[in-house]
């Protein structure tokens, strides 16, 4: 078996654009940003057994938000949180239990069978880049297979393997090679390639960076930020690395047990975050810095255990960890609140316009 | 492959405090790991030399495959029998290569522990955890009775700060979250009060809220049982917040030793220098610098320095000739000849 040498790699930014972008409709001059795709109030539910009961587990609950054209939002949370059944509703692998999205203006139905044109323009990339490929197909025919599913010509599908190779930064010859010739950072590029073969709109990458090596997360980010610029592309980056997340996002949406908990531009949140989740989040992140270390401090109250979503906890979801949590926590569920332009935050903490007193 | 028998300069702080007084918890000297595989030999540990007093820690940093997980199971020594091991492994200055596989057994659990990545699967999924627990506690006490074996095993859940401990003796491995399996794993690791304590990515499978409180609860058991600490992870904020000496493994050497402060802040090696630039931080607006190509298998290892093909700085020597060791001072040293200073200029960043 050939091997191949680990230090080839062409810079994506000067492999320019053989193939025109995809068909986009003319934007309206007025409203440069408009979303590509929208949620509005979607739940996605999944029926367990447990001791011969039949519960319900809620995975995904009352979401909404919006992606808007060419941007990037990320969504963060704790593993549970329900952000891969998110990114599955949204790529259509999961039917909603109930709810509306709404993709470049026209309604989807959250069930049943999606239209060809629809499928064709969202894409997803998964975490395991070994696991996502077919280890008995070659890099070029794992690429090519969506491509003839959609019925393209032979000589169209070549061109557009050849092409989507050289955009992610691998030889040529590599179309030829299979997955377990190539490194983890090769095979997520191979991955991303499949994904852009189909010249989506929107990509929904789902940990896409979290397997890999450092030094090799680097090269996928920018990587992933370059073609975006290329193509205009609009992603969803689901992580539970926040440093990821913050980097590589317009906005950022907070889920904690299947719900949003706050929702704003990605610097605004770093700089003010305003849910208690959010601020507990981000001061979990390990510091870089040795002057920073916490780990002589006491330890405090252990609040690190996540409730089930069979039997989630009444009003807000996040009260049983919550170091601010009041009587009415337990009984209303706190409603999505604007604080401040475009940062919704859901807590009771919070009045509309304003912030609160603690 | 010859075997290079350039050692390391006086290691750290940690080390040189132990010179008058007892031996150190853990002192390792050119240790030599080669695993036998159809290919031919791979030697995924190549002439690592270090010291861990008790209460101290050391983390190791480096990508997959640059040998540290081959290191740590070197130690303990729970590689393959046909692993090829050379040079001295002394646990509070016993040789532990030298002894029959019936004694070596003996130190395992009594003198040195591990905690490995996964909680799920180092623990038995079929006995509860006080089966599991209550077993360890018995091994390393022989003629403990059941009633104060079992006692022992609550007092270990108490001490890993797992609440309702008496409950969580009756849960069965998959009932309990990944942070409770850890401390399990934890409380069993600490059972038969080793000096030494190693662990494989201890918070690499756990959520973040979850990681930041097992990295202070993991340096509060240590400080209890007195325990030296070798922690192996890929993760830099990790290190910062646990350490007292860093090592950067790559290609199965390591590349850089000295105290968090010195290595994190103010890096030597350009492969450490390139980890940090890499690194991406929140509330950064700059493009991360990644280092180009991927880590070097370990059977196919450059000549010269492992990092060559991916180093911005590299000289012709460097693709030919073993880099020396460069001494930094106050025990930071850097396996490149081209230190910080005499290097072309290019701002170091400062990690912050």
């Amino acid at each position: 078996m050939t091997e191949i040498p680990e230090n080839t790699m062409i810079n994506t930014t000067e492999a320019g654009l053989a193939v025109a972008p995809p068909p986009v409709e003319q934007p309206s001059a007025t409203l440069p940003e408009r979303p590509l795709m929208e949620l509005l109030n979607v739940s996605k539910t999944f029926t367990v057994r447990s001791g011969g009961k039949r519960l319900t587990l809620s995975a995904v609950d009352g979401v909404s938000l919006r992606v808007r054209e060419g941007k990037t939002l990320g969504i963060v949370g704790e593993s549970g949180c329900g952000k891969s059944t998110l990114a599955r509703v949204i790529t259509g692998l999961h039917s909603a239990t109930s709810g509306e999205m709404i993709f470049d203006r026209a309604q989807i139905p959250a069930s049943g069978k999606r239209p060809k044109e629809v499928i064709q323009q969202m894409q997803m990339v998964f975490q395991d880049p070994s696991s996502a490929l077919n280890p008995r197909a070659t890099v070029g025919e794992s690429i090519a297979f969506p491509l003839r599913v959609q019925g393209m010509s032979r000589k169209d599908v070549d061109a557009r393997v050849t092409k989507v190779i050289s955009d992610v930064g691998l030889p040529a010859s590599y179309s030829g090679s299979y997955p377990h010739q190539l490194s983890g950072g090769q095979r997520q590029r191979v991955n991303i390639a499949r994904a852009l073969a189909l010249q989506p709109r929107m990509v929904v990458l789902d940990e896409a960076v979290s397997a890999l090596d450092k030094s090799i997360q680097a090269q996928v980010l920018n990587l992933l930020t370059d073609l975006q610029r290329d193509y205009n592309l609009t992603y969803v980056f689901i992580s539970h690395d926040l440093n990821v997340v913050e980097y590589i996002s317009d906005e950022v949406v907070v889920l904690y047990l299947g719900q949003v908990v706050e929702h704003a531009p990605a610097k605004e949140l770093w700089e003010n975050p305003q849910h208690p989740y959010t601020k507990l989040l981000l001061s979990s992140i390990p510091s870089m810095d040795p002057d920073d270390s916490t780990r002589d401090q006491p330890l405090d109250k252990d609040s690190s255990e996540i409730p089930s979503a069979i039997n989630p906890p009444s009003g807000c979801r996040f009260r049983t960890r919550c170091p601010m949590a009041m009587d009415i926590c337990a009984q209303q569920a706190p409603p999505p609140i604007e604080t401040s332009d475009g940062h919704l935050v859901a807590c009771h903490l919070y009045t509309e316009g304003s912030q609160a007193a603690a | 492959m010859t075997i290079r028998t350039q050692t390391a300069p006086a290691l750290g702080s940690v080390a040189a405090d132990g010179a008058a007084g007892p031996a150190p918890a853990l002192h390792v000297t050119d240790l030599i790991t080669e695993f036998r595989t159809r290919t031919g030999p791979t030697r995924a540990v190549d002439g690592v030399s270090f010291t861990v007093n008790r209460g101290g820690v050391l983390l190791v940093i480096g990508e997959s495959g640059s040998g540290k997980s081959a290191m740590l199971r070197s130690i303990i020594g729970i590689n393959p029998p046909t692993t090829l091991i050379e040079g001295t492994i002394e646990l509070n200055g016993r040789d532990v290569l030298g002894m029959s596989p019936r004694e070596r057994r003996k130190t395992r659990g009594r003198d040195i522990s591990m905690v490995f990545q996964d909680p799920l699967t180092a623990l038995d999924p079929v006995y509860t955890v006080e089966k599991q627990l209550v077993e360890t506690v018995r091994k390393h006490h022989p003629g403990i009775s059941r009633g104060d074996a079992r006692a022992r095993a609550l007092e270990l859940l108490e001490l890993v700060q797992i609440p309702s401990p008496a409950a969580r003796l009756r849960a069965y491995p998959n009932e309990l979250s990944g942070g409770m399996r850890q401390r399990v794993v934890i409380a069993m690791a600490i059972a038969g009060k080793p000096q030494v304590i190693l662990a494989d990515e201890p918070t690499t499978a756990l959520d973040v809220t979850v990681q930041a409180r097992m990295i202070r609860l993991f340096r509060q058991v240590q400080l209890d049982v007195d325990a030296g600490l070798v922690v192996v992870t890929h993760d830099l904020g990790v290190a910062a917040e646990l350490a007292d000496e860093v090592a950067v493994m790559y290609g199965g050497r390591f590349v850089e030793y000295g105290s968090a402060e010195q290595v994190l802040t103010r890096p030597a090696h350009p492969y450490t220098e390139g980890l940090i630039e890499a690194n991406v931080r929140a509330g950064q607006d700059r493009r991360p610098r990644a280092i180009p190509g991927a880590p070097p298998s370990l059977r196919r290892l450059p000549p010269g320095c492992a990092l060559a093909p991916r180093c911005s700085y590299a000289i012709e020597s460097c693709w030919t000739q073993d880099p020396p060791i460069k001494d930094v001072g106050d025990g930071h040293w850097s396996r490149c000849e081209l230190a910080v200073d005499a290097r072309p200029a290019r701002a170091v960043s400062r990690a912050s």
